[in-house]
């Protein structure tokens, strides 16, 4: 036999290619004017995101370069800001978050899919259970991930912009847990592995995020019913003003 | 057909990679075993260091450009997929075995991006002007 095809490399090119469909038809759905930049950019962002996910484990293993494996939290943040960076040039804010929004349960299908890879081929893994098991790390994480997307597809379907914010708290909070579980080299840092130390970060940026939009929408709302500084009164004609109303 | 064609050049990328591994494998051994300073062997060593950076190009050429292939035009798809085809078929001359299938189905993938309907093809700089 001159060929062995390793079932890691299969369930990430599926995941790849479920993850690309699932992207292209959101985009198509949600976002009209930027739909082809936007997917142009995801794709070569992705190989940014694969070249960073190969360095940061490198980084935290302290590994030769060509030895290393991948770190999904190293693609995603090399991928992220390679992206972020990108789209300052070619989208505007709320195309740049439509796309995000758009992206997220792509993500977590090629995620879910690529971690069954990991069970298969063995890395990834967790403590002992009892004396010859060990906790199938892969397989919860690619459950929830799973899981996960399901419940984003739906609450998009009524709240679509809301989908990154839900990823950025419940991805990082079941990543946090999940590495109490697992047991393979991974780089530690102050008694917390690298991957609980990047969720902690995610955490905090979502939890900012969350707090500044929320201060924004009420700040715009407060003032969208003060009354103007040259406000007339009731009763009075006045064409522009949000209180009398034009009467 | 387009869909087809994207799947099969990922794949091709995808199986690609142990091939491009076996290629560094065999460049590696022909570098511990100072072939580059053998003045008999110093131009086959020359020969599989291209040959491992013409197969690691291929690997991740074929995966982005299959990403891409619906925006890049049948043009570019196709002749990029026969470039990449060639690439790995070249890799035959270190007995590279593992090349095989992804040449194969390289050039399956141009077939039928070479077939595919016109309409199925999303060329960016035509839907903006459109638009």
């Amino acid at each position: 036999m001159f060929y062995t095809l390793s079932p890691y490399n299969v369930l990430n090119g599926l995941g790849l290619i479920a993850g690309l469909f699932l992207l292209d038809q959101a985009l198509e759905r949600r976002t009209s004017d930027s739909r082809d930049r936007a997917y142009v950019l995801f794709v070569l962002c992705s190989a940014t995101g694969w070249l960073a996910a190969h360095m940061f484990d490198a980084l935290v293993t302290r590994q030769p370069l060509g030895y290393a494996g991948f770190t999904y939290y190293g693609g995603f943040l090399g991928g992220g800001s390679a992206f972020l960076l990108l789209s300052l040039r070619w989208l505007s804010p709320d195309q740049l978050l439509r796309s995000l929004n758009c992206a997220v349960v792509p993500l977590l299908v090629a995620h879910g899919i690529g971690r069954v890879g990991c069970f298969f081929a063995g890395c990834c893994y967790g403590r002992l259970l009892g004396v010859h098991f060990r906790h199938p790390t892969q397989l919860y994480e690619a459950a929830f991930l799973l899981v996960l997307a399901a419940v984003v597809a739906c609450i998009q379907r009524r709240h679509f912009m809301s989908g990154l914010r839900l990823y950025l708290f419940a991805y990082p909070t079941f990543r946090f847990f999940i590495e109490f579980l697992r047991a393979d080299e991974r780089g530690s840092f102050y008694g917390l592995s690298t991957s609980q130390w990047v969720s902690f970060g995610l955490l905090i940026l979502a939890s900012v995020w969350t707090y500044v939009s929320r201060e924004a929408t009420s700040a715009s709302a407060s003032r969208a019913i003060q009354p103007p500084s040259t406000c007339l009164g009731e009763g009075q004609r006045c064409p522009a003003c949000p209180i009398t109303g034009g009467s | 057909m387009l869909n087809g064609a994207m799947v099969l050049m990922i794949l091709a990328g995808i199986f690609g990679l142990p091939a491009a591994a076996c290629s560094s494998a065999c460049a590696g051994l022909g570098h511990s075993l100072g072939a580059q300073n053998d003045p008999n062997a110093a131009a086959g060593q020359a020969i599989m260091e291209t040959l491992k950076w013409l197969a690691i190009l291929a690997s991740f050429g074929s995966i982005i450009v299959g990403a891409l292939v619906k925006r890049v035009g049948k043009t570019v798809g196709g002749v990029a997929s026969l470039l990449f085809c060639g690439m790995f078929a070249a890799l035959l001359i270190q007995a590279n075995l593992m090349a095989i299938l992804p040449a194969l189905m390289l050039l399956v993938a141009a077939i039928m991006i070479w077939v595919a309907p016109e309409e199925q093809f999303r060329n960016i700089v035509r839907v903006e002007a459109a638009r």
